[in-house]
């Protein structure tokens, strides 16, 4: 029952009169009011109630903040606040393949054409339905480290990706920035992240993997983002 | 209902804004509201309504909503939050514990002495009380340089209050407050040695001797399983390139600048194993335990909000950081890189740090990382190097100031250097705001650097380094100070 309800009923008979009785029923309304407020407060930092209120994207923001998970370019305040809510299953993933690819894609990357490849040829993607794909092919040699450091890996972008670029001089773009913090913060500690290879148009040698040296004319061009 | 916006939520409604809704309402509901007479019933009701109101209802909405967020969160709050959602509980204060030699004039003592019978007295007006109990052996003439329960003993004292300001370093605490023992003196006097950090799974240890000719800080690395006079290993000097130095000789081997390391066997063959580490520096440190500082409300609240990359299932950075903190409060800084090498593929570093030099409790991290880490995963933690950071210039000050700016500026440095990352960056310009703020007239080519080279505005440290301000000297040293 309301306070603007049960207050009225609870009066003396002197509070019960027409003008009397007006007042105690505004004060039971600005009680429900305030317990209205109250209630609104607490769910404050609930992320799957507070992304209908006008309250969201501030308190969204707050909350991802907290559980370090950035809102996505396209994401709405009930899709940002499902995944907030949910993060007690997305954080036991870190560190997986699916976990890194899920958050880039989130994030805005080119999911279609977006590889993770471990040095020992094992290579996942993401599909648009968000699962993850892996394959094992032939080995990546990222570095010129010998085959015992296996412990490394890269991102392969098999399309243009103009927005992530790399200069000794102007240094990274906002994007490569961007998704070089998140691989730093989704791989596995023990994870050696090498960089980013980005073949934006021809034959480059190892991509398609069934592509090796001799099996084509030299042609291909791109880029490589460094890891930090 | 209406639906407030996060900062209507956040900032509550105040008395004034109850009392305008009150008479909304009452308007809305034909109740005369602009013609009241002075105490009349109504305007009075109102009145009373909205300042009980918002004192005991409306209040309590910015607190429930502030109390929702890591950050908006009350101190009260943020403590039970941290307990009841994150399972964490708030670090109180702790007691520096310092090891003060203390010996008696030739010919005097022995003196047996119990915990709290005496008081030693730091150069900065910090008192300890002493903690344990021993005897003091009769005065040898030798004093504090010759051999602990011989010339002198060597006894614990606890910090009189819980802080971080108990940080006293070698050679500061010589003032015996109590007067009982007549011929006793004290020092803090440095060990020769640090306390031996081992990282790995060997059972063996060091027996360290020598008289070293000057500070250093080694890092040993086994290069070869095996028993002493069979293991072999190489050393690294102040985090110069490692250096192949033989067999762990059982009857020692010596190191550069005379310190004697002999290889001593474990319960376990090999008693040393390939790739541990054994760390020390020369001399040690006479603080047996800093004390800290209760936890400030935004280093609770970053271990809140680690716990959820804590959820993790494969330990990754943060989940080593976590560990790192969780093993020892002493650790206050920590970075952690890959270093997926042929030597040692897929190991993970983990470089800490803290108010002090970190190097014997690396075992003590260690151990406690190795407890978690997953199979095949090869976690290696090491200290930070601890790199004194001195000041040089001129200021300018009034002479009635100049004792509280000394002291005040001396302050706000030290926790300026303690609050730098590991690889962190000192600035001089930080220095000038420390002094301005204290009260300066003016300044003259301050620079700052390690030792014997403060002449950078800028410095960095190596990525394996982290800062300290000089111990044993204070800006009133470093600093030419001009009175006018």
């Amino acid at each position: 029952m309301l306070y603007q309800d049960w207050l009225p009923k609870l009066a003396p008979p002197a509070l019960q009169g027409t003008w009397s009785g007006r007042l105690i029923k505004a004060l039971g309304a600005e009680l429900d009011e305030c317990t209205d407020e109250m209630i609104q407060a607490r769910k404050l930092s609930m992320p799957g109630t507070v992304s209908t209120m006008p309250a969201a994207t501030e308190a969204l923001a707050k909350i991802g903040a907290e559980r370090q998970l950035e809102r996505g370019p396209t994401e709405t305040d009930a899709q940002y606040g499902e995944r907030l809510r949910l993060a007690w299953d997305v954080f036991p993933r870190m560190g997986s393949h699916g976990a890194l690819l899920g958050q880039l894609d989130i994030a805005g990357y080119d999911r279609a054409n977006l590889y993770v490849i471990q040095r020992s040829g094992r290579r996942s993607t993401r599909t648009s339905l968000g699962a993850t794909t892996i394959t094992d092919g032939p080995v990546w040699t990222w570095s010129g480290k010998p085959p015992e450091a296996y412990a490394e890996f890269g991102l392969l972008f098999v399309a243009a990706q103009p927005s992530i670029t790399w200069d000794s001089l102007l240094g990274f773009s906002a994007a490569a920035a961007k998704l070089n913090r998140i691989v730093w913060r989704w791989r596995p500690a023990k994870a050696d992240f090498i960089g980013t290879a980005i073949i934006a148009s021809g034959a480059t040698w190892g991509w398609p993997t069934t592509r090796t040296w001799g099996s084509f004319n030299w042609g291909g061009t791109g880029s490589f983002i460094p890891p930090r | 209902m209406a639906l407030l916006t996060f900062d209507q939520l956040l900032a509550g409604l105040t008395q004034d804004q109850i009392r305008e809704r009150l008479f909304g309402r009452l308007n809305s509901d034909s109740f005369p509201i602009t013609d009241f007479a002075p105490g009349a019933n109504g305007r009075t009701f109102v009145e009373m309504a909205a300042a009980g109101i918002a004192d005991n209802v409306a209040g309590l909405v910015p607190r429930i909503a502030g109390g929702g967020f890591v950050d908006e969160a009350d101190e009260d709050w943020l403590t039970l939050l941290a307990q009841q959602n994150y399972a964490i509980d708030k670090i109180g204060a702790s007691f520096t514990v310092q090891t003060v030699k203390l010996y008696a004039a030739l010919g005097v003592g022995p003196y047996t002495v119990a915990a709290g019978d005496l008081v030693v007295q730091a150069l900065s007006g910090n008192r300890y009380i002493l903690a344990q109990a021993g005897t003091i052996p009769i005065g040898t003439g030798v004093g504090p340089s010759g051999v602990d329960g011989t010339d002198y003993k060597a006894l614990q004292f606890k910090a009189e209050s819980p802080g971080a300001a108990y940080a006293d370093v070698a050679g500061e605490i010589t003032t015996l407050l109590t007067k009982q023992l007549p011929g006793v003196s004290a020092i803090n006097g440095a060990p020769t040695f640090s306390a031996v950090g081992h990282a790995g799974s060997g059972t063996g240890t060091l027996s360290l001797g020598g008289t070293p000719t000057g500070p250093a800080r080694f890092t040993l690395r086994i290069t070869a399983s095996g028993q002493p006079d069979v293991a072999t290993f190489e050393y690294s000097q102040d985090g110069a390139p490692y250096i192949p130095a033989g067999s762990c000789a059982s009857g020692g081997v010596v190191l550069p600048g005379g310190t004697v390391v002999a290889f001593v066997a474990g319960t376990a063959n090999p008693s040393f194993v390939y790739l541990d580490t054994y760390d020390f520096s020369a001399p040690g440190t006479p603080i047996a335990l800093q004390g800290l500082d209760e936890e400030t409300k935004e280093a609770l609240g970053a271990r809140m909000i680690a716990r959820w990359p804590s959820l993790a299932e494969v330990p990754t950075t943060d989940i080593y950081e976590q560990w790192a903190r969780l093993a020892s409060t002493q650790v206050t800084k920590v970075t952690v890189n890959p270093n997926n090498t042929a030597a040692h593929p897929g190991r993970t570093d983990i470089l800490i740090a803290g108010l002090s030099d970190l190097t014997g409790i690396v075992g003590t991290v260690q151990a406690y990382i190795d407890q978690r880490a997953g199979v095949t995963d090869h976690p290696f933690v090491a200290a930070a190097t601890v790199v004194d950071i001195q000041a040089a210039g001129s200021v300018e000050v009034n002479a009635a100031d100049l004792t509280r700016i000394q002291t005040e500026a001396q302050l706000a440095w030290q926790v300026y250097v303690a609050s730098l990352l590991i690889g962190g960056t000192v600035r001089a310009a930080k220095l000038i705001q420390i002094l301005m703020d204290a009260g300066a007239v003016d300044y003259f080519n301050v620079f700052i650097g390690p030792i014997g080279s403060a002449i950078y505005p800028d410095f960095t440290v190596l990525s394996t380094e982290v800062m300290q301000a000089l111990a044993g000297s204070s800006l009133a040293t470093q600093l030419t100070w001009i009175v006018l």
